[in-house]
């Protein structure tokens, strides 16, 4: 294992943010810790030889496929909005995304 | 009920009584759901309104042949079912009622099975043995102090337990096998492609199939065949042709020799006594004329690691959809700041510490800079396993293998340490890193405990797997093994 490899505290923060988590100061250290742990196991893909090889990016032989442009059957609205936290008007709810402007 | 679900059913239809099965598989949960806790649901009304559209059916038949007719089911909680709960084992989903049906239930609904109830899991899937359900663990029929393994570790005890001949779970790197060894059941990895997966709550979407849990390979290959086929709803679901021989082994024609591949590194991997137990099943399969041989197939472990480097990846991005806005739970009474902060606040309240930890590691490894090391890599690295297999499946008919390291641990054992969790999938994930079938069994026990044989095979060679194991299943009594009354009696 290479130390370039090693997650830092600061890292892990950044990747909290990008995961749209939010930790205490505690769960980070451990997390921390534990991502650290995890990806010295894995850096035994180092072992493998790829050179040449192509990434295997799915396994089945249907990766694509294409259909006519048609309209089919779909969920009506109130069906997709049934599990909404908060529904109106048809729609889904969410906080206000304009913030004020203060004088 | 001791009989194979092609004869049960045959004596719904003859006896035109549709409950006549569901009626002692609910009796039976009744008395043992309390001490395992396999179920997260079992909802009586809606078992009612299937009786009775099935007493119709049956009643009035005509074309109809209802060959799972009667059939007490049991699925894993992320396949949809409309109008139940489908909470995954997750707070997140803890009242996500979905609107549609899995393409799955929708076949056995066809078919004619009963649903009684939905299995606990790991949260979303992630984990081998429930102890990542956010609504508490499952016990181990064979001794409830154990793990059930997991992920499906719900729908391998619901048949262990006997509270049904078969269920469903799903299988993204060992989570059908590893609890089907654990508790002492067969348990089936499809090829990638064979079921489809409408309706399936995504986790790694290029490693994710659903397969069957059953008391024998008999019953396991029934249930398979009335789930398989191609779905224009799953654009990777695949066109190859089902063998009909899967409804019936006992019709197929048997397999006279077979040549399977045993992988050098096992002796490694494994601990003494069951290294010892494993030889043991070697020279059973030999006294049934079977060929055993040592075969090099290098980068068992490295595929552990390409897997916990592509399953995370790949569960980060699907798991990105919970944005507490569609559908999910929510914080109670809080107010927020802006959407951004809804979601977050979201996501750290319902998301359970291992899909936390694995949303992280993938984020991670997606990350620039980071994708080529990790990501990029660990898919050529898979290019390189699945080369090997195929090379191996070319001159023989099936790669033997331990289900896992061990029998099921403890409750608690290792729920504090990742690594050596992660461990115990070491044999299974090869099978979902290179889309082929592989099918777990029961081999003997360890200290009380039943241990699991791996059989993986070719793309598409469900026929031939199973009939190797229905053979060695019909010379030997492993499978008949069952726990100790857990309760009730």
């Amino acid at each position: 294992m290479t130390s370039d490899r090693q997650i830092s505290l600061e890292e892990t923060r950044h990747v909290a943010k990008l995961s749209m988590l939010e930790f205490t100061e505690e769960e980070l250290q451990s997390l921390n810790e534990e991502m650290c742990a995890i990806l010295d196991t894995v850096s035994k893909l180092d072992n493998v030889p790829v050179e040449g090889l192509e990434a295997t990016l799915a396994v089945g032989a249907y990766a694509n496929r294409f259909r006519e442009d048609k309209p089919g059957d779909c969920l009506d609205r109130e069906a997709a909005l049934s599990n909404a936290p908060e529904a109106r008007d048809g729609s889904f709810e969410i906080t206000r995304i304009l913030s004020r402007i203060e004088e | 009920m001791q009989k194979s679900i092609l004869e049960a059913a045959k004596e719904v239809r003859e006896a035109q009584d549709a409950s006549l099965w569901v009626k002692d598989s609910l009796k039976r949960i009744d008395e043992v759901e309390p001490t395992l806790h396999c179920l997260l649901q079992s909802d009586r009304l809606f078992v009612e309104q299937q009786l009775a559209e099935l007493q119709n059916r049956l009643d009035n038949r005509s074309e109809e042949d209802l060959p799972l007719a009667g059939i007490p089911i049991v699925l894993k909680d992320n396949i949809c079912v409309e109008s139940l709960l489908n909470t995954c084992g997750s707070k997140m989903l803890g009242n996500f009622v979905p609107p549609y049906n899995a393409t799955v239930w929708e076949r056995l609904q066809k078919a004619g099975a009963i649903l009684v109830g939905k299995a606990n899991m790991d949260e979303f899937a992630m984990g081998s043995s429930t102890e990542n359900s956010a609504f508490g663990v499952t016990r181990n029929p064979w001794d409830k102090e154990r793990v059930p393994g997991g992920s499906s570790g719900g729908s391998a005890a619901a048949v262990s337990a006997g509270y049904v001949p078969v269920s469903l779970g799903s299988d993204t790197g060992g989570s059908i096998r590893q609890p089907a060894s654990f508790c002492g059941v067969t348990g089936l990895k499809p090829t990638y492609g064979r079921v489809s997966r409408y309706g399936l709550v995504a986790f790694a979407s290029s490693l994710d199939q659903i397969g069957p849990f059953a008391r024998n390979a008999s019953d396991a290959a029934r249930l398979l065949y009335y789930v398989s086929g191609y779905d224009p709803r799953d654009a990777t679901s695949a066109e190859e042709k089902l063998e009909e021989g899967l409804t019936d082994l006992n019709r197929v024609s048997p397999v006279k020799s077979a040549r399977l591949a045993v992988p050098k590194v096992v002796s490694k991997l494994l601990p003494a006594p069951l290294l010892e137990s494993f030889q043991k099943t070697l020279g059973e399969l030999e006294s049934i004329g079977y060929q055993t041989e040592e075969v090099d197939l290098p980068y068992m472990e490295e595929g552990l690691s390409a897997y916990y480097v592509i399953a995370p990846a790949e569960a980060s991005s699907n798991l990105a959809r919970y944005d507490g806005v569609r559908y999910g739970g929510r914080p109670e009474a809080e107010e927020f700041e802006n959407v951004a902060d809804l979601t977050n606040r979201t996501r750290s309240a319902m998301f359970g510490p291992e899909v936390k930890r694995r949303i992280m590691l993938g984020t991670y490894t997606l990350s620039a800079g980071y994708y080529d090391a990790y990501y990029n890599r660990a898919q050529k690295v898979r290019t390189a396993i699945r080369n090997s297999y195929l090379e191996t499946l070319k001159s023989y008919d099936a790669i033997l293998t331990p289900t896992t390291p061990g029998p099921a641990f403890k409750i608690g054992e290792k729920v504090d340490d990742p690594v050596a969790m992660y461990l115990s999938d070491i044999f299974t994930v090869s099978a979902n890193l290179t889309g082929l079938p592989a099918v777990s069994i029961p081999s003997g026990t360890h200290e009380g405990m039943p241990l699991g044989l791996q059989l993986l095979g070719n793309p598409f060679a469900e026929l031939k797997l199973l009939m190797l194991c229905h053979q060695y299943q019909q010379s030997t009594s492993h499978h008949k093994a069952q726990p100790v009354p857990v309760a009730g009696k």
